[in-house]
């Protein structure tokens, strides 16, 4: 990796081996270009939320 | 196109001044403060050092349980799409069928994403692993499926995923509205197809209510297409929505029904005597007889009939008069429209691979100044905003101006109690018996940003730097829980005016944040069910790792 790559090292430093694997596949796709379309994300009480950002049921884009 | 970027401004003197929205690009000044010897990475180089992550972590997933080896496969599947599109189809498959043996608890939103992602890609593929979903992913991707496959103009597979949802228990009225109305007159064989197959599910499965209650589907298609169709189809279908108005009126007695379209209103004594209304128009073309009969015996269907002489065409007339149908079009879908490729209409340029892809994308994109700035109309940073409103080439100079503005603000957000004098401050309040929730505002950050952004849009990028690097020092101050939309912007910021240090230094700020939100939510009960990619830690994670990856990579 080069030398300067700050954002990389500190993939090293997420504490979960298994969500440091996913963190590399997000830099993976942020290196690539691909932008994050849709995500679930659950909050302290166990709400879970998702964001779908375009579908193709609501409208026809 | 993006690139045709507006701009607009509300007056500065209202309450609520809306920020310059996508300024032109070619007006930006980028790269002054670009390091020596640290070019940018080519495409080549960034796919070069994705890959082996990519093949990676393909690899180590299998080991993990199926919910968090699911979502692992499904970003990985995402990346793919850039590089190796058949490969990103095969892990999106294997996602989906990691998500079935995923909890109950989240399976369902897994699967939604997963066949959301692949539609576009490969409509095929969503076809054929649908079945297998939950009964909420079915009933929304059916619909998905259908209305993409429309705008594709392939009627035989849009017709195919129509029968797929019959035979797995997922009839939509929208999407079948869709259909019939899409099909062309060349295709009147599958449109009576659908009609039929429409009839034959509702008498199948009487009980089945995945969208809508089916006798009321069919009355509705009978309403809108029996002109389309053979008198005896007709027919058919009308003896099914009233033997199965009549069936629910048997289980399941009502007294009264209501049922509403725009502002039309109206009360039945029962299901039958609205779904004979409803078809009573339709009936009267093919066997008046019967019609006249069936209204004697009920009453309320001729008083509504009244009202809307043309039934459930009158009654909905908004609905009737909106053409459902889809004429096929060849544009990209946006879902595989790629930052890395120039010809895409959504096509990102490379300074704006900052702050867009840190949420997720909508049909219009977020980007950097898309948001509102509101100001306290009597606040200190009114004789600021005033002073900095046009980037004046002083603005250096005048940066202690910033400090005047206070970085917390509490606003009251609902307050019961005793009546207060307006424009008695918070102390008073107290004593006044009255009480309020406040929410936290953070007026410096926000001017800071405001003014920076006018700046770098018209093109002043010595100012925009002078003005952005007062927002470090107040970062920290900023309590975690309200800090991480302050660090994007700042971070993006930075990148725009290729100030990549300071860049990276934020995104730092931000990976401390995300550790700390991290330990805090490792003791959250409610959230150890949960796969840790979920967590609110594990975004602000990506949402760095998304800036950091411009600010750092050279």
């Amino acid at each position: 990796m080069p030398r300067s790559d700050r954002t990389r090292k500190t993939l090293d430093d997420i504490p979960d081996p298994r969500l440091r694997e996913l963190e590399e596949v997000m830099l993976a796709r942020a290196l690539v270009g691909v932008p994050v379309r849709r995500s679930i994300t659950v909050d302290p009480a166990g709400n879970l939320a998702v964001s779908q950002g375009i579908t193709y049921e609501g409208s026809v884009w | 196109m993006l690139q045709a970027r507006l701009q607009f401004t509300v007056g500065l003197r209202s309450f609520v001044s809306c920020l310059l929205l996508l300024a032109p690009i070619s007006a930006i000044s980028f790269g002054e403060q670009a390091q020596p010897n640290q070019s940018p990475l080519t495409l080549p180089e960034r796919e070069s050092l994705a890959r082996p992550l990519l093949e990676h972590a393909e690899e180590v997933a299998n080991s993990f349980d199926p919910g968090f080896r699911s979502l692992v496969q499904y970003r990985t599947a995402g990346a793919w799409v850039a590089l190796d599109p058949g490969r990103a189809v095969r892990v999106y498959r294997s996602s989906f069928l990691s998500a079935m043996e995923a909890p109950l608890a989240f399976r369902e939103h897994l699967e939604s994403v997963i066949l959301n992602d692949l539609l576009p890609l490969s409509p095929t593929d969503v076809l054929d692993l649908l079945p297998a979903a939950e009964l909420t992913t079915r009933s929304h991707l059916y619909v998905s499926l259908i209305k993409y496959l429309l705008v594709q103009g392939d009627y035989p597979k849009a017709v195919s995923a129509f029968d797929s949802g019959i035979a797995n228990g997922v009839l939509s009225k929208e999407a079948t509205t869709h259909l019939l109305a899409s099909l062309p007159n060349s295709l009147s064989a599958e449109r009576a197809h659908v009609f039929s197959e429409s009839i034959r599910f509702c008498q199948l499965f009487p009980d089945e209510k995945p969208l809508s209650q089916p006798y009321e589907a069919l009355a509705y298609l009978m309403a809108r297409f029996y002109s389309q169709m053979s008198p005896a189809l007709v027919m058919r279908g009308i003896d099914a929505a009233l033997s199965q108005a009549e069936q629910e009126d048997h289980d399941h007695p009502a007294g009264r029904i209501s049922r509403i379209s725009g502002s039309n209103y109206l009360e039945f004594q029962s299901n039958y005597d609205f779904a004979l209304f409803a078809v009573a128009p339709v009936l009267q073309e093919l066997n008046r007889g019967r019609v006249a009969e069936l209204l004697e015996q009920h009453p309320e269907a001729v008083d509504a009939l009244k009202h809307f002489p043309q039934g459930l065409a009158s009654f909905a007339s908004h609905d009737f008069s909106f053409n459902y149908a889809i004429a096929p079009r060849r544009d990209k879908p946006p879902d595989l429209c790629l930052w890395s490729n120039l010809v895409d209409p959504l096509n990102l340029l490379p300074q704006d691979i900052g702050l867009e892809f840190t949420a997720p994308r909508t049909p219009l994109p977020v980007v950097t100044g898309s948001g509102f700035y509101i100001e306290d109309p009597k606040g200190p940073e009114v004789p600021v905003l005033a002073r900095f409103k046009d980037c004046p080439l002083d603005l250096a100079d005048h940066v202690d101006l910033f400090h005047t503005v206070p970085v917390l603000r509490k606003i009251p957000f609902i307050c019961d109690g005793p009546m207060i004098v307006s424009g008695q401050g918070e102390g008073s309040e107290a004593g006044s018996g009255q009480w309020c929730t406040y929410t936290n505002t953070y007026p410096r950050a926000n001017l800071i940003q405001f003014v920076t952004q006018g700046c770098i849009n018209l093109d002043h990028p010595a100012q925009a730097r002078a003005a952005i690097h007062e927002e470090l020092g107040i970062l920290p101050q900023i309590p975690e829980e309200n800090r991480l939309g302050h660090l994007q912007m700042a971070a993006d910021l930075f990148l725009r005016l290729g100030d990549l240090n300071s860049a990276a230094e934020v995104t730092g700020q931000g990976f401390t944040l995300a550790r700390a939100t991290y330990e805090r939510e490792l003791s959250a009960d409610n959230l150890q069910k949960f796969p840790k990619g979920f967590w609110r830690s594990a975004e602000i994670y990506r949402e760095m790792i998304t800036l950091g990856v411009n600010a750092s990579l050279r």
